[in-house]
């Protein structure tokens, strides 16, 4: 049994996969290519890593107001990540979640932090936690 | 995937938190982005179909971002007609839905233009920024998603910069370097917009006062950060007056701005150079066509909207100058062309024609071509 951190709920489902934590935002426009589901943004700190079937925790988006048709591109072409962990609302992320049918949550600025003890987790989208193993 | 307002409700009420009243404010305009083909793709295509089946109208005053491509000129552009058949049936759609054809980023200029105090609700970044830093209208800044589904639903979260309470400055950013040119304008922006991320604030700038300079700062501040809004001294309407002076100060110096100039831009020979990121307005084309063409030793693609095109009366024939319409930067021309490296004068260009066209670019002012 791993350890349950709860947040809020912001789309439904169920994830799990390896857990994969961006320090800094992401613009998933520009920043992330939908037809591989690799982060192409080379200012990025996680620049050529895969989104795909990862639990990817990150802080917000940034940029480009279209990166919601990107995750939703993702899920499409079967490479989007298991599950979004924000440590801030975002709409643009959100939104392509919900069309995209993958879950996410929110989760306070501490909880967000201890992620990084952590290498793999499962979010449940319709009651707003994550559990890390 | 069938389409209903209570998706579309579902997806506004993603701006409040759980314990927030879930109130909405009716809006005036909206504007939408999401509109190209290659920000889209095939699934944003077969979504949008999606919603047009479902017979999903819009509400209120909604305009359009620029698509991939000139739809009213099309043949010279050498592009794929299967890609300019896509865009067309993209625009055709929300066409079919209500909105008007604007195809444009800058929708302030002419064809949607709010007045101080309007709730809008708006997703074009760089258009967000202008509307409620410059003019001093109320706008968050919105998903393509969400703005579909506030131009559908005629209304917004009560939520963000729609509260005067969210509009109050958390930093003065000092800038007492020089801004020699439009780039420079925008490596501050971007420099600004890695600092503040997703935080209203004061400008202090003395240098930053043209409006075409605002612009290019504002559209990098939208591409590196998720500000909604920012208070420019002489800029910004007299909201900035009555506002909060926040207690904490950043400087910015002009080695930060270089740095950024030299971080984003290639030192490889530019084959053409791109203009109209946002789209050039009705003053700046005039200038442009005014250029002494002994100057142009590249083929410019200048961009700007139709509205503003059809303003403009062509005094000479320019060789080297083509006036794109109705389409992005991120323009199916330049994939027929083949080139490898291009020159912009726009930071926020520069950063998506890298990005997503796998550009190399080279930042250059206007001056310097």
């Amino acid at each position: 049994m791993g350890t349950r951190f709860n947040g809020k709920k912001l789309s439904g489902g169920f994830g799990r996969g390896p857990l994969l934590i961006s320090v800094e935002p992401i613009s998933f426009f520009g920043g992330v290519d939908p037809k591989s589901g690799l982060i192409i943004d080379r200012w990025h700190s996680l620049h050529n890593k895969s989104l795909k079937g990862v639990v990817l925790a990150v802080p917000r988006g940034k940029g480009s107001t279209v990166g919601s048709y990107v995750i939703y591109a993702l899920s499409k072409n079967n490479v989007a990540p298991a599950a979004l962990v924000l440590r801030e609302r975002d709409i643009v992320i959100a939104a392509g979640c919900i069309l995209g049918k993958i879950p996410s949550i929110e989760l306070e600025v501490s909880k967000w932090a201890q992620l990084s003890n952590h290498s793999c987790a499962t979010v449940n989208g319709y009651e707003g936690y994550i559990e890390v193993d | 995937m069938a389409i209903d307002t209570r998706v579309l409700e579902e997806i506004l009420s993603l701006a409040f938190t759980e314990d927030e009243k879930r109130d909405f404010i009716p809006v005036s305009s909206v504007h939408i982005s999401g509109v190209n083909y290659y920000n889209i793709g095939d699934p944003g295509l077969e979504f949008l179909r999606s919603l047009e089946e479902s017979g999903l109208k819009f509400v209120v005053k909604t305009t359009i971002n620029p698509g991939c491509s000139d739809l009213v000129d099309v043949e010279w552009q050498g592009c794929d007609p299967s890609l300019v058949h896509k865009q067309k049936e993209i625009v055709e759609i929300f066409e079919s839905m209500g909105a008007k054809i604007s195809l444009s980023c800058t929708p302030y200029l002419d064809v949607n233009k709010p007045k101080p105090g309007d709730h809008l609700a708006w997703a074009e970044s760089s258009a967000v920024l202008y509307a409620n830093s410059v003019i001093g209208a109320w706008t968050n800044k919105e998903s393509g998603i969400s703005a579909l589904a506030s131009g559908i639903l005629g209304k917004t979260a009560y939520v963000g910069v729609h509260r005067k309470e969210c509009r109050i400055p958390q930093y003065t950013i000092v800038y007492e370097g020089g801004i020699s040119d439009e780039v420079e304008a925008g490596a501050l922006g971007f420099a600004v917009g890695r600092v503040v991320n997703d935080k209203i604030f004061i400008l202090k700038c003395p240098e930053l006062y043209k409006l075409s300079h605002v612009r290019q700062f504002l559209a990098a501040l939208g591409t590196s950060g998720s500000a909604p809004m920012a208070y420019i001294n002489h800029i910004s309407s007299k909201e900035l007056h009555d506002t909060i002076r926040p207690s904490e100060e950043i400087s910015i110096s002009h080695d930060e701005v270089i740095k950024v100039v030299e971080e984003l831009s290639s030192d490889k020979e530019p084959e053409a150079f791109i203009i109209g990121c946002p789209h050039l307005s009705y003053e700046e084309l005039s200038r442009l066509i005014e250029y002494p063409l002994s100057r142009i030793r590249l083929p410019v693609y200048s961009f700007t909207s139709r509205s503003t095109a059809s303003e403009i009366v062509f005094t000479r024939r320019h060789e080297n100058l083509k006036v794109i319409k109705d389409s992005c930067v991120l323009w199916c021309g330049l994939k027929y062309l083949k080139h490898k490296t291009v020159a912009t004068n726009s930071v926020k260009a520069a950063y998506y024609l890298k990005n997503v066209f796998g550009l190399e670019v080279k930042l250059m002012s206007l001056n310097w071509v």
